[in-house]
């Protein structure tokens, strides 16, 4: 073992250390053999405190369309109908407590005017108008809170469920105007 | 020296002949071109009182690559120079192609052109972002709110940082499958109508994978800063479950279920697991 040490402690190359340590590297032209100023190597900062909007609307830079053309797709048009019926059952709450402040007669009797209009098949699309919002939104409000626990939130669950949601939504809307 | 001259001038007529019978020979039968339309969205920012409006140009499919950036590369080539986009790799890993192609979200590169020649292809940038100029967007906000998230491994005690891996289970690393392969294109951002809306606000699909990806790793300890950054109404809340990311991914990955995920965390719904293996064991 100690012969080992001597002989790597006579080398050359251990020699030629002892006498020149070797120094970090140093580049031998710079900015400054130049004239220029040193640059920053770790600059985080922006060149200018203007921020994206307001770049944007400074370059008059048009928005690529978007509902124009996208494709509309099953999903997107179950999310949609999602919020519409929600908006709809707001809209006939509202109806209704308006209609209750203002009308002067109370609601059997303007339910009653509706019926001796006999056109049945008027009242049959007023209970649809009013049954097919709540049935879809209650279906697919369930199938909101599956989602919310994570199952069937791919591809091929989203598109199931959304047939499950429709059919469903179909059927108990017909059996709610059928009472 | 006369009939050398002769010789040879018989010898390179045989020649000739022999090579004219083996190109006719070899010709091939006169192919019908299959002319394909593409409707290209264009907007130059340098041609003042430009508005943007579909260009339309006719490619041959039999003389053309079968994937939608082969087409735009021969139509800059040969028939528009000034035909603007982004692309590098050509083989759908780094991002740069992402248009909307034929109303839906995906990279040039790896998508097909529909051999159909009798509807045209359009080709729009990726939707509801500013445009730069064609079909190349301003991905600025994009980036910054990728950084925002803070996109690297945090733990409480960094001084020893590089000296040792980490270690992680096998089962803790397969969590991290399907979240790390993004690229960050922008396709299912841009096709999120909520982040149309507020793309100042909600930071998107893509972005809320990464922030997810880096939630669960089992090496990271900084969950519960990275959560208390999304708690408000803006950052997560303004996904609806519309799947629109999901369906327009290019790599087959969900960001839907992952922001689901981040959803539950937040609500205290469950919790980040322990580590199954001790990262500085």
């Amino acid at each position: 073992m100690a012969l080992l040490r001597t002989i790597i402690k006579n080398s050359t190359q251990a020699k030629l250390l002892a006498a020149a340590p070797v120094k970090s590297w140093q580049p031998a032209v710079t900015a400054s053999t130049f004239g220029m100023k040193s640059i920053e190597a770790n600059r985080t900062k922006p060149l200018t405190n203007e921020n994206f909007e307001d770049k944007n609307k400074r370059l008059q830079r048009p928005i690529s369309p978007h509902l124009t053309v996208y494709k509309f797709q099953s999903n997107m048009a179950l999310s949609i109908t999602h919020r519409f019926t929600g908006l709809a059952q707001n809209g006939f709450i509202y109806g209704l407590a308006l209609g209750a402040m203002t009308l002067p007669a109370s609601f059997p009797y303007y339910l009653g005017l509706l019926e001796a209009a006999h056109i049945p098949l008027v009242v049959l699309a007023v209970k649809v108008l009013i049954a097919f919002p709540f049935s879809y939104h209650l279906v697919n409000g369930i199938r909101h809170l599956v989602w919310d626990t994570g199952y069937s939130l791919t591809i091929k669950g989203v598109e199931s469920t959304g047939y499950i949601v429709l059919a469903a939504a179909i059927a108990l809307a017909l059996y709610l105007t059928s009472l | 020296m006369d009939s050398i001259t002769s010789k040879a001038v018989v010898l390179s007529r045989q020649y000739m002949q022999l090579r004219n019978l083996a190109t006719v020979a070899a010709a091939k039968p006169a192919v019908a071109p299959r002319i394909k339309k593409f409707a290209v969205y264009r907007w130059n920012p340098d041609i003042s009182g430009d508005k943007p409006h579909l260009q339309t140009y006719e490619v041959d499919l039999n003389t053309c690559g079968p994937m939608v950036l082969d087409a735009l590369i021969k139509i800059k080539s040969e028939i528009d120079p000034t035909l603007t986009f982004r692309r590098s790799c050509r083989e759908g890993i780094c991002g740069s192609c992402a248009m909307n192609i034929g109303g839906c979200n995906s990279l040039a590169c790896i998508s097909k052109i529909d051999t159909n020649l009798e509807k045209p292809v359009k080709i729009h940038p990726l939707p509801h972002m500013y445009v730069v100029k064609d079909l190349v967007p301003d991905m600025s906000n994009f980036y910054a709110q990728y950084k925002s998230i803070q996109p690297w491994l945090q733990r409480k005690d960094e001084s020893k940082m590089g000296q040792k891996q980490y270690l992680q289970s096998v089962e803790d690393r397969q969590k991290l499958d399907g979240l790390y392969e993004c690229i960050l294109c922008a396709c299912c951002s841009t096709s999120c109508p909520s982040y149309w809306w507020n793309s100042d606000k909600y930071l998107g699909p893509a972005v809320l994978m990464q922030a997810y990806r880096w939630m669960i790793d089992s090496r990271d300890e900084a969950t519960k800063d990275r959560l208390d950054r999304l708690r408000d109404p803006f950052s997560v809340f303004r996904c609806h479950t519309i799947m629109n990311c999901t369906k327009a991914c290019p790599k087959g990955l969900n960001p839907g279920k992952a922001i689901a995920e981040i959803k539950k965390l937040l609500s205290g719904f469950t919790k980040k697991e322990e580590p199954k293996l001790n990262p500085i064991g």
